[in-house]
């Protein structure tokens, strides 16, 4: 495959160490296409990984509220002006190997009219299969092309975007970039997969697909990244303001789930945690 | 146990914004709450809009404030404020279109008083419960004449004085405001949540106007923030939902 036909995005904030292990799993991704997104207050903590992976583009930029959404923007529009046929969004603590990568790639070209392709989450083994959830939609909507297996799903975490959908589908509307100053842009929260699916199925695209060929892995609640777990909820919260805002129809089927027996759990803690005379 | 209803020992609390209509005919088919122990909040630059059913229920207690927001918090916050202040044993706060009877209003009072776990928060019985609760129905426990089961809920619940009067709904709650609520209560180490078979009660769901169509999505978006701020040991819990394919269905149709 041609080294420029697609690129890999990876925004990493807070955690250069998981970075730096992601790319020691996955030295393949040390080229001039993978392009690492890094506030600018962090530069110099990723220092380290910048030398160890010094072929990779590094893009800078300021995100006072550490949000993702702010991220992805910024890295999306420094590949689109490269210009790839393909965009690759990935995590920092995404694992995947090179063949599938390369088949995420391959099966996105594979494609005449412009389709989103999701990589299939569970496990990095090239004959994994899919998990119990998603047996139904292979059921349902399998199909082959040109060798690889597909099913109709949004895949999100590392996915594969055509130029013509994700040079046009933007994480924050070109207003927040221009005319407001960062306090606004701050405010934009979490939940940019959310966030650019939305905005293309605000535009009627619906051609979403995972490829059963093409499988990775996350771990999930590491350190840093969306921050902690607090910091994650508050940037939930602020994402839904925003999305409630941009994309009221779509939201408005969108439901919180409330775990109340892990509530009565913590409460019940706590209060055995009062009575425990000193 | 027989415990006397004659003096009222609880306060209904029903907020009500951009629907004198709904307010008007919830009043005339629950009469019963024309008294000065159901508190109305109505906000202050619809008090015009409210006149006729002020007039028509002149009993219940009107209770109006500002809220340039419309946020639900801000209304259940000045009813709260103004019920527990006069002080009562139990407060019910329920909305301007749920439907219930005394017999079951009383019944939920009676239960939050003889369920044997105190302090307790005890709702109502949905109409739609027998269907969705079926397995916990089949656990139900006898107290006093009335049948429980495990599980929170809210619209028509009630909550003791010791818990409703220990805390507030933020300014910047937005609509979510049963959740706070419940984790004020959790906070204080109220974790008996149990619904009262005996007292069923229904509420239409999509009508006009109210606290909850107020901007939904945005104001829940501001209830978010505010939990994640106020109560982090159990907005960390959190999950969010997409149901994808109802909102591809709703793009294609979109087209």
């Amino acid at each position: 495959m041609d080294k420029t036909t697609a690129c890999v995005l990876i925004p990493s904030a807070g955690r250069p160490f998981i970075l730096h292990e992601t790319l020691m799993q996955q030295p393949f991704l040390n080229l001039r296409s993978t392009l690492v997104g890094i506030q600018r207050d962090q530069w110099a903590t990723y220092e380290q990984v910048r030398k160890d992976f010094a072929r990779i583009t590094y893009i800078q930029y300021d995100n006072p509220g550490g949000s993702t959404v702010v991220a992805r923007e910024h890295l999306r529009r420094a590949a689109v002006a490269i210009g790839f046929k393909r965009y690759v969004c990935a995590d920092d603590n995404t694992y995947y190997t090179e063949q599938s990568l390369h088949n995420l790639v391959k099966a996105s070209l594979s494609f005449k009219k412009p389709v989103v392709v999701g990589g299939m989450q569970g496990s990095m083994k090239m004959d994994a299969k899919p998990s119990r959830f998603d047996e139904a939609y292979v059921k349902k909507s399998g199909f082959t092309k040109n060798g690889f297996r597909f099913y109709r799903k949004i895949g999100m975490m590392f996915w594969c975007f055509p130029h013509e959908l994700y040079s046009k589908a933007c994480y924050l509307p070109e207003i927040w970039f221009t005319s407001m100053k960062a306090p606004s842009i701050a405010h934009a929260g979490c939940m940019e997969d959310h966030t650019i699916a939305l905005a293309l199925l605000k535009t009627g695209f619906t051609n979403f697909v995972v490829c059963m060929d093409a499988p990775f892995m996350k771990k999930r609640f590491q350190p840093g990244g969306s921050g902690n777990l607090i910091q994650r909820a508050t940037k939930i919260g602020l994402a839904w303001m925003r999305l409630g805002g941009q994309h009221p129809d779509f939201m408005a089927h969108v439901r919180m789930v409330w775990p109340y027996a892990k509530f009565y759990k913590i409460a019940k803690q706590r209060k055995r945690d009062e009575d425990i005379p000193f | 146990m027989k415990i006397s209803l004659s003096k009222p020992t609880y306060a209904v609390l029903i907020p009500s914004k951009g629907r004198p209509d709904q307010l008007m005919k919830t009043l005339e088919k629950q009469s019963f709450l024309n008294r000065w122990n159901t508190f109305i909040g109505i906000q202050n630059d619809q008090r015009e809009m409210y006149q006729e059913v002020m007039r028509c229920f002149d009993q219940v207690t009107w209770i109006s404030f500002d809220n340039p927001t419309a946020s639900g918090c801000v209304a259940r916050e000045s009813l709260r404020k103004v019920a527990t202040g006069i002080g009562f044993r139990r407060y019910v706060p329920t909305d301007d279109n749920a439907r219930y009877t005394e017999e079951s209003l009383e019944n939920l009072i009676r239960a939050s008083v003889v369920y044997p776990t105190q302090p307790c928060i005890v709702s109502g019985f949905h109409g739609t419960a027998p269907h969705f609760d079926s397995a916990k129905i089949k656990k139900a426990k006898e107290y006093g004449g009335l049948h429980f089961y495990e599980k929170w809920g809210a619209i028509f619940w009630t909550i003791p004085h010791s818990i409703y009067s220990r805390m507030s709904y933020p300014i910047d709650g937005g609509r979510m405001d049963d959740r706070f609520v419940s984790f004020a209560a959790l906070r204080q180490g109220c974790s008996t949540w149990v619904v009262c078979m005996e007292a069923p009660f229904n509420k239409p769901t999509q009508q006009k106007g109210g606290y909850s169509a107020a901007g939904r999505t945005r104001m829940m978006g501001q209830s978010i923030v505010a939990l994640a701020r106020d109560y982090p040991e159990f907005m960390e819990k959190i999950v969010i939902s997409f149901p994808w394919m109802r909102i591809i269905a709703k793009a294609k149709g979109g087209k």
